[in-house]
């Protein structure tokens, strides 16, 4: 696979990556270390179209941490996503991704080459069914805080 | 009919610790319903006249209420030269040319010249260089009184400057200077501010401790122990009542694993009939089966051989435990379910939420995605009967269960603008919630079976499944 060519990347390259890709899908406002309860998903952002809040946890290793992680934002977030490096521990995401509901990017990245690097949503993330009425207003007021 | 909180029908004790002063207004709200307070000696030299005057509201408003100094002499062996927070020591600004004094003050048994090259240095703000000040490092002024009162002549050159070493017990008239002092200390410490003519209808004894703590250093070999075992053994620890003396078991835990029998051994030997330990490090909930097998083998040998054991830090299981020898465990507001040898001060406070049945405290979203995972937010009925119905959760689930992660989760944004961190309020809530729901728990252990509590145990491994491995731990340790 491309594990070679995704060596020495830091988990800042991967979010780099990932915002990079949300703004050029022309959603221009994007929320780096968004806190809600003092946890922080390294991405947040609104989709323009729906209006969902969305959150992404990026981990460059220890997948079972970043789905256990980014099931914690499915209180507060519409759709949650995690976003990982493209290598031969994909597996075991997709599976944790259909089991969870929580969507799966890939992103190929060669050493800190943010430009050149790919993005793909390989499962698409779920409405969240255990979304709290009150933590998802208190991260929408901590949105609004910032961009309304 | 449910008991009111402080009754003292049973023998069991739960103790409120009082670290510091950010920690007061919870103590005060606190204390009448927890069996006794709990003070660090170091902090008695920083407050001491407010302390006495809590223990003397204290003891009038709660008649069966007592308190317990820690006599906190492990801190002089710990290494002088680590970084301030984890020291006894600490960079100080003052005007240069009050350097030399400071340090002969801080260190009498040193000239300052000699010291002067590594402990003055140049103020780091632009602001202090300017106005002529230096940086100095002393030992903070609580310790420097608290040495002074309890460690024998012929240590205290080394304070500060080096860890006193256990090997310093090799004296016999050092080990019986220690604890006559560290014993005279804790029974004046609160009197001491009564003696003025005017007072001195205060002080007749109604202010002297209710255990007497002996001096403690951490045990981490067989050498370790043998140390301790000179203290408990002394001539002047002999003289200490029996009923009122407590030794104090400081004991690695990898050290504990190996040597049970031995420990026991040696405090049974001590004429105390009480024993505090603490085990430095020890968070039940981490522990792996092998150190949790030998606590609670610890505890039930020390109870078997007619002691009454007491945790200086104690956490889930600890609570489990009062069922099988524990007779007494003891809390604060803040950290305080375990504790590290080295002091943890300072950084941001994170909000943490209890979650009793599973004997942890966690962050406040990990609390919730827990609670909501194992169908536990369900209902304001099911959370109230299931997880906690302290006065601080009925407020929090009043408007709805939804609302529990708001209530505790407030946060407000940094100065800088950056991110944000806990709310005072959130802060506070979080504390009162923990102190609130272990004196409940504590309440309903206390006079509970074995039987009862390894029942209470398999319904929590019922409810928590995969996310409380540690309470299958507890479980088998007690069978």
């Amino acid at each position: 696979m491309v594990s070679e060519t995704n060596k020495r990347v830091s988990e800042s390259v991967i979010v780099d990556v990932l915002q990079k890709h949300i703004v050029e899908s022309g959603i221009p406002n994007v929320w780096r270390e968004f806190q809600v309860a003092e946890r922080s998903a390294d991405l947040a952002w609104v989709n323009g179209c729906t209006g969902e809040l969305c959150a992404a946890e990026a981990k460059v290793a220890d997948v079972t941490r970043a789905f256990r992680q980014a099931e914690r934002y499915l209180l507060f977030a519409d759709r949650v996503y995690v976003a990982l490096l493209r290598n031969s521990t994909n597996g075991v995401a997709r599976q944790l991704s259909q089991a969870s509901g929580i969507g799966l990017i890939l992103v190929s990245v060669v050493a800190s080459d943010v430009a050149g690097a790919r993005v793909e949503i390989v499962v698409e993330a779920c409405a969240s069914v255990r979304k709290l009425a009150a933590l998802s207003r208190m991260a929408h007021v901590q949105w609004c805080s910032e961009y309304a | 009919m449910p008991r009111a909180f402080g009754d003292k029908t049973s023998d069991k004790v739960f103790l409120l610790r009082y670290g510091s002063s950010s920690e007061k207004s919870y103590i005060e709200k606190t204390l009448s319903s927890f069996s006794g307070l709990l003070l660090k000696a170091n902090f008695f030299e920083s407050s001491r006249e407010a302390l006495t005057a809590l223990l003397m509201q204290y003891q009038s408003a709660t008649p069966h209420g007592f308190y317990v100094i820690d006599p906190m002499t492990h801190v002089y062996a710990l290494d002088p030269t680590l970084k301030d927070k984890y020291s006894i020591r600490a960079w100080h600004v003052v005007d240069q040319s009050r350097a030399s004094e400071a340090l002969a003050s801080s260190y009498p048994s040193r000239s300052p010249e000699s010291l002067a090259s590594t402990m003055i240095r140049g103020a780091t703000s632009a602001s202090a260089r300017r106005r002529g000040k230096v940086e100095v490092c002393t030992v903070k002024e609580p310790f420097v009184s608290l040495a002074r009162a309890s460690l024998p002549d012929k240590w205290l050159p080394k304070v500060g400057l080096q860890p006193i070493n256990t090997h310093d017990l090799e004296d016999e008239e050092a080990v019986n200077q220690l604890v006559q002092r560290t014993v005279a200390y804790q029974l004046q410490a609160a009197q001491s501010t009564l003696m003025a003519e005017r007072y001195s209808i205060l002080a007749s004894g109604a202010l002297e401790p209710r255990w007497v703590l002996s001096p403690y250093f951490c045990i981490g070999n067989d050498q370790g122990l043998d140390d301790m075992k000179r203290i408990w053994q002394s001539a002047a620890w002999r003289e200490v009542d029996g009923s009122r003396a407590a030794v104090v078991l400081m004991i690695r835990s990898q050290y504990m694993v190996r040597n049970v029998p031995r420990i026991v051994e040696a405090v049974a030997g001590s004429s105390a009939h009480t024993v505090f330990f603490w085990i430095p490090g020890f968070v039940e909930h981490k522990e792996p089966e092998v150190s949790v097998h030998s606590l609670v083998t610890l505890v039930r040998s020390l109870s078997a051989a007619g002691k009454r054991v007491i945790n200086l830090y104690g956490g889930g299981l600890s609570m489990s435990l009062l069922a099988s020898g524990l007779d007494g465990l003891s809390n604060g507001p803040g950290y305080g379910m375990d504790r590290a040898e080295l002091p943890v001060r300072g950084g941001a406070v994170q909000a943490r939420y209890y979650i009793p049945s599973l004997g942890r405290r966690v962050g406040v979203l990990e609390a919730i995605d827990l609670l909501e995972k194992h169908g536990l937010l369900k209902s304001r009925e099911i959370y109230l009967n299931r997880v906690c119905d302290c006065p601080i959760c009925q407020g929090a689930v009043a408007p709805g269960v939804d609302n529990l992660g708001v209530f505790f989760g407030e946060t407000v944004r940094n100065k800088s603008g950056t991110g944000s961190h806990a709310s005072g309020e959130a802060l506070k809530r979080c504390n009162y919630h923990f102190l609130l729901s272990r004196l409940e728990q504590f309440d309903r252990v206390r006079t509970m079976s074995v039987s009862d509590v390894l029942q209470v145990l398999k319904e929590s491994i019922d409810t928590w499944a995969d996310d409380g491995p540690h309470l299958g731990t507890w479980h088998d340790a007690l069978i």
